[in-house]
């Protein structure tokens, strides 16, 4: 049966495991360049911690002023205790407060089996930054790298979330003291907590970026870049029940007297390469036939059916007897000189019935015509691709432009206007 | 959460030495050449880690990367300037020895002529034959409706009964 005989073919076809290791390496590099590093993260966190301390506290600071033994707000709940233990206010009556806020944060991570930091954080990404109404008597600023959602009215508040060198050094101190005060950092826990993270804190765009909406229509938006038609495998497991696979179900349906006249009308799978075989498209597109960077169209490249209905070692015979060498980047000017299907066609005397029935999905009947009773010259301007600019029988392809200079293009007579013309 | 997760770099290497091979017929069984085909594997899963997706099952993820396989493939191809023909004609010293290579001068046939169609009839005749897809599976990797496939695979097994005589379709 045909498919074992499939599965004979394709046995020894497989990635090797030098391949293999290749590219598993290359995965683990790209991941390692999406993941910022765990100290780094902890750095981050801390520093989203220490702002949402310092917003709290200067809440803190206003109401304390206004009415003793008000209840800590809720930003003042979801301070990292680690950021407060080193965050200094002079003469802050409320920091018994906040530790004690601090200890209820605590708390409630442990009892949703998540880190403090991953509390913090969703708080944080919801919670109004706190403006105080005068700056609060801190000595401690975080920076970070922008990614606060409140940094803008931090700023605002007098607090400093820029590079600047105080901030870099006070920073500094609230890294030591993490390190120093800390719990042992769970590292699989800050994975997860890490992972966990929305992604607008962790990779919030810029402004500027997600102009289009919030960062929630940011991420569909990403996710769908690449996000082929989701298979409802269900449904069409149940489709399948029913489904008709007979010969006579599947036979195509005429179309006019050629079953090749074209498929039904076909959705891309992308724009720019569109494969469908519609009539209005010359003969069915072939994948190779139609890349304006080479200097014709069609026949360009020579096609298996074509190339297969030789002798292969005549074949390559005639097509290392060419001087010009197409490997190392020699690029061919005239129909003559390279191996195409015109030349491939000229000297293995294949006649035009045998062409159309080897090729005759890619090529039309006139196009076979001018093929073996036109000119050179006349053959050159039919076939050439968009981009080649033809001179006589001379053809300069998209990539004889590119790689030539502008005096090159001047000695063989392309004008300046011919160029622009074609898009250069 | 399925059982490969996507968070860690060890689900994905999982993810890619479960799929590698899949991704690599499909890849070689559309460009013939197994040097393109090491460099759509690489992009494949290249973008597969950057798309960082969530899928509903296996079928799914594996529905995916055919489909970025296919994709893959399209843009490498129309981008292949040194190419007089698709396909590597297999070296026939390689393997000399070989028992299992000796005994696949049908293989060789097979592939051959698979090599022959046209790319869209032989990717569907690959999926159907060798990846055992459903009709409408393909369809909807491929981004095409059924009446499509259907026909690309009629026409492909017209063509293969045409080399391979006496080969027998078992749909």
């Amino acid at each position: 049966m045909f498919k074992d005989e499939l599965n004979i073919a394709f046995e020894n076809i497989k990635p090797s495991p030098e391949l293999l290791d290749r590219v598993s390496a290359m995965m683990n590099e790209e991941v390692k360049r999406k993941k910022p590093p765990l100290q780094m993260r902890v750095v981050k966190y801390a520093g989203i911690a220490a702002a949402v301390a310092l917003a709290a506290g200067g809440t803190l600071l206003f109401f304390a002023g206004q009415n003793n033994g008000v209840e800590t707000s809720g930003a003042a709940k979801s301070i990292a205790p680690t950021a407060v233990a080193s965050v200094t206010q002079e003469n802050n009556p409320a920091s018994e407060k906040i530790n004690a806020a601090v200890a209820q944060a605590e708390e409630a991570a442990e009892a949703e089996n998540v880190s403090a930091d991953t509390v913090i954080i969703e708080e944080a990404a919801e919670t109004e930054p706190a403006v105080a109404s005068e700056p609060p008597a801190t000595t401690t600023t975080a920076t970070s790298a922008g990614i606060y959602a409140g940094a803008d009215s931090d700023a605002d508040a007098g607090m400093s979330f820029s590079e600047n060198v105080e901030g870099a050094k006070t920073f500094k101190t609230v890294e030591n003291s993490i390190s120093a005060d800390a719990a042992p950092i769970n590292e699989a826990a800050d994975d997860e907590a890490a992972d966990a993270v929305p992604m607008m804190i962790a990779e919030a765009p810029a402004a500027d970026e997600s102009s289009n909406g919030s960062t929630e229509d940011y991420i569909a938006r990403k996710n769908e870049e690449e996000t082929p038609i989701a298979v409802d495998m269900v449904s069409v497991a149940e489709a399948e029940k029913t489904a008709d696979y007979s010969e006579e179900a599947m036979a195509p349906q005429a179309v006019g007297d050629s079953a090749y006249a074209g498929d039904a009308e076909e959705e891309c799978l992308e724009a720019d390469i569109c494969e469908s075989d519609s009539d209005e498209y010359i003969g069915v597109k072939d994948i190779y036939a139609d890349d304006p960077q080479k200097a014709f169209r069609v026949i360009e490249f020579i096609p298996d059916p074509l190339w297969n209905s030789v002798d292969p070692a005549e074949a390559n015979a005639w097509y290392e007897s060419f001087p010009i060498d197409l490997a190392s980047g020699e690029v061919p000017d005239s129909l003559e000189s390279y191996p195409n299907v015109y030349t491939f066609i000229k000297h293995f005397g294949i006649s035009g019935e045998r062409l159309k029935e080897l090729i005759g999905y890619m090529i039309t009947d006139e196009q076979i015509d001018i093929l073996y009773h036109g000119t050179v010259a006349e053959i050159t301007a039919e076939f050439a691709s968009p981009l080649s600019i033809v001179k006589g029988d001379k053809i300069y392809s998209w990539y004889w432009i590119t790689t030539h200079t502008a005096e090159d293009c001047a000695a063989v007579g392309i004008t300046a206007e011919e160029l622009l013309a074609h898009g250069y | 959460m399925t059982e490969l997760s996507l968070c860690t770099k060890e689900s994905f290497d999982a993810v890619m030495r479960k799929y590698a091979d899949m991704v690599y017929k499909l890849a070689y069984s559309r460009t013939g050449s197994t040097y393109d085909a090491d460099d759509i594997l690489q992009e494949v899963f290249l973008r597969y880690i950057r798309a960082d997706k969530t899928y509903n099952d296996e079928e799914h993820r594996k529905a995916w990367l055919l489909r970025i396989t296919i994709n893959c493939t399209k843009s490498y191809l129309t981008s292949a300037w040194n190419r007089h023909t698709d396909y590597e004609e297999p070296d026939p010293n390689i393997g000399a020895e070989d028992p299992a290579l000796k005994a696949s001068e049908t293989k060789n046939d097979v592939m051959n002529a698979l090599m022959t169609l046209p790319e869209k009839y032989r990717t569907a005749i690959y999926l159907f034959y060798y990846e055992d897809m459903s009709i409408a599976q393909i369809a909807k990797t491929v981004g095409t409706s059924e009446t499509n496939i259907k026909t690309r695979l009629s026409r492909g097994r017209e063509m293969l009964k045409e080399k391979l005589k006496g080969v027998e379709f078992d749909v």
